[in-house]
């Protein structure tokens, strides 16, 4: 519901007077912040940046190479000028527009003097570099947009650039043999570890950039969801279950243990500071199904019926905290996505439209049997009264 | 400090760096002795190519005694280089270079004891420019 219509119901309702309404009504015109007007200026400037890249990367040999990066230097400077002067005049949209353009900038500049002097990058180092370059621009960002585009960059270009040490190299080597998906799910539970301690101490101060890493970690997640339940079949075998039977295997072991123990600490660190348990059980249910997965059959149907309880478990407890927060849209979104899923599931297994039909139905029956029985049972009321709690 | 010494330091590191880098790669350049080595082309069906030319080095035909000891040392080399060329000569080039009867080397400075740096390109012993001349005569 907007300000608005809350406003007019409010005051229907006696609890507020007119005047108050008109104040407040004034003080949201005042502190409206422009929603379209960065995201326009975000994508001209990365258009501009990738321009830029674009020319030099069709490498004109009239120019020599110290005009190139004489210029490259002065664009640099200039758009520094310019940030600079946002600040001051604390022209906020403009600020951030720069901020990411003189970012880009960077990256434009690493490649052109690789071109330059033919330095050979080794995988993702360039971007590597880049990313340690512009972090101080990262935390010094009031919005949201550089922090989301340097993340993933981050997270790629650092994983690939450990991967030049040895050790690390055979680290990930011996998680990718523990079990499907192991790496994936070790992962996201170092990234949720780091969100968790950043939200904890820098929550006011790096605002944006703990906004940044939630919508990464929550990406991040589905994806792995969604892959785990349609990709698992056709990606893994049950290769991985044979090895850990053979016992010798000690250090797959010692990974899954490791894996359990990070999520149990986890939880106990959401506990201990009060953050929501949403995470701690979805990090739960994806590691307990990957390891489940060793234990499964090579068969099909039989890995399609894990994929979709795998679903099915992650958005029952999206559902549950939805119910316990009163947050009706995210309520409705995994409602929803349960519905498509079941759809899914039925075709998935059954094939033909009949059983499915026949299928669906008795689905049906049984969510309106589990309405009535959460009716006559007062499950909501109890729920309120332990949120009260 | 404040706020804008925070931003004026965070918008210099970058620029700062870029420069001092880049000046410390061309002194690397200038002050090292040259080595040539044979290359050839190389296709490792990059999605991105089309900027540059993919070369591996050839060591059995290069010339061991450019080197202090008398022996090639292929170690401090990466095995397959790229060269950056101007993308209007790029599909030309790119052809030329994996032709039986065209000798492609690579000169590189060879400081004591960092990596090489890959310096020009030269096609039937002339720079790359000039071969790609007479060719269009």
């Amino acid at each position: 519901m907007s300000i608005a219509k809350k406003l007019e119901v409010w005051q229907a309702q006696n609890l507020i007077s007119a005047e108050q309404a008109k104040k407040i009504t004034a003080y949201e015109k005042e502190n409206r912040k422009p929603i379209l007007t960065l995201p326009l200026l975000a994508l001209g400037f990365f258009c501009i940046a990738l321009g830029i890249a674009s020319l030099v990367s069709a490498n004109w040999q009239i120019i020599p190479d110290s005009v190139k990066l004489g210029f490259d230097l002065a664009i640099m400077l200039g758009l520094a000028g310019g940030i600079f002067f946002c600040f001051c005049k604390e022209k906020e949209v403009w600020f951030e527009g720069l901020m990411l353009l003189f970012s880009l900038m960077v990256l434009v500049s690493i490649g052109l003097i690789a071109q330059i002097y033919q330095l050979q990058t080794q995988g993702l180092g360039a971007y590597f570099l880049w990313c340690v370059l512009v972090f101080p621009l990262v935390i010094i960002s009031r919005r949201i947009i550089l922090p989301l585009i340097w993340l993933p960059i981050f997270t790629a270009s650092s994983v690939d650039t450990l991967t030049n040490i040895t050790f690390f190299r055979d680290l990930l080597e011996i998680i990718e043999h523990t079990f499907p998906f192991a790496i994936s799910v070790c992962g996201i539970l170092i990234f949720a570890y780091i969100y968790r301690f950043v939200s904890y101490y820098f929550r006011t101060r790096l605002a944006p950039q703990i906004k940044a890493m939630k919508f990464w970690l929550g990406f991040d997640i589905v994806s792995l969801v969604v892959l785990m339940d349609f990709g698992a079949s056709n990606m893994f075998s049950g290769i991985f279950y044979e090895d850990i039977l053979n016992g010798d295997n000690y250090r797959s072991i010692l990974v899954i243990c490791c894996l359990i123990l990070a999520n149990v600490g986890f939880g106990y660190f959401s506990y201990k500071y009060n953050y929501s348990r949403l995470l701690t059980c979805v990090l739960a249910i994806l590691l307990g199904f990957s390891i489940i997965y060793m234990a499964l059959p090579d068969n099909g149907t039989i890995l399609d019926l894990w994929g979709f309880l795998l679903t099915m478990s992650i958005l029952s407890t999206v559902v549950a905290y939805a119910l316990i927060k009163n947050r009706v849209k995210l309520l409705n979104i995994a409602t929803a996505c349960m519905a498509i899923r079941l759809f899914c599931v039925y075709l998935q297994v059954f094939g033909s439209m009949l059983t499915t039909g026949i299928g669906l139905i008795v689905s049906g029956i049984l969510f309106l049997s589990l309405i009535y029985g959460w009716k006559k049972l007062h499950l909501n009321t109890m729920l309120i009264v332990k949120e009260s709690k | 400090m404040s706020k804008k010494v925070w931003l004026g330091l965070a918008l210099a590191f970058p620029m700062v760096y870029l420069s001092a880098w880049s000046a410390y790669v061309d002194y690397g350049i200038k002050n090292a002795d040259e080595i040539t080595i044979r290359a050839e082309g190389y296709d490792p069906r990059s999605l991105i190519s089309g900027h540059y030319l993919y070369l591996r080095l050839n060591w059995q035909d290069t010339d061991c005694t450019q080197f202090d000891d008398d022996l090639c040392h292929p170690n401090r080399f990466e095995s397959v280089y790229k060269y950056y060329i101007p993308e209007d000569v790029a599909p030309k080039l790119d052809k030329a270079v994996r032709k039986k009867n065209v000798k492609v080397d690579l000169v590189f400075a060879y400081p004591e004891n960092k990596n090489p740096y890959l310096k020009r390109m030269l096609i039937n012993d002339e720079p790359w420019k000039d071969w790609l001349k007479e060719q269009k005569k």
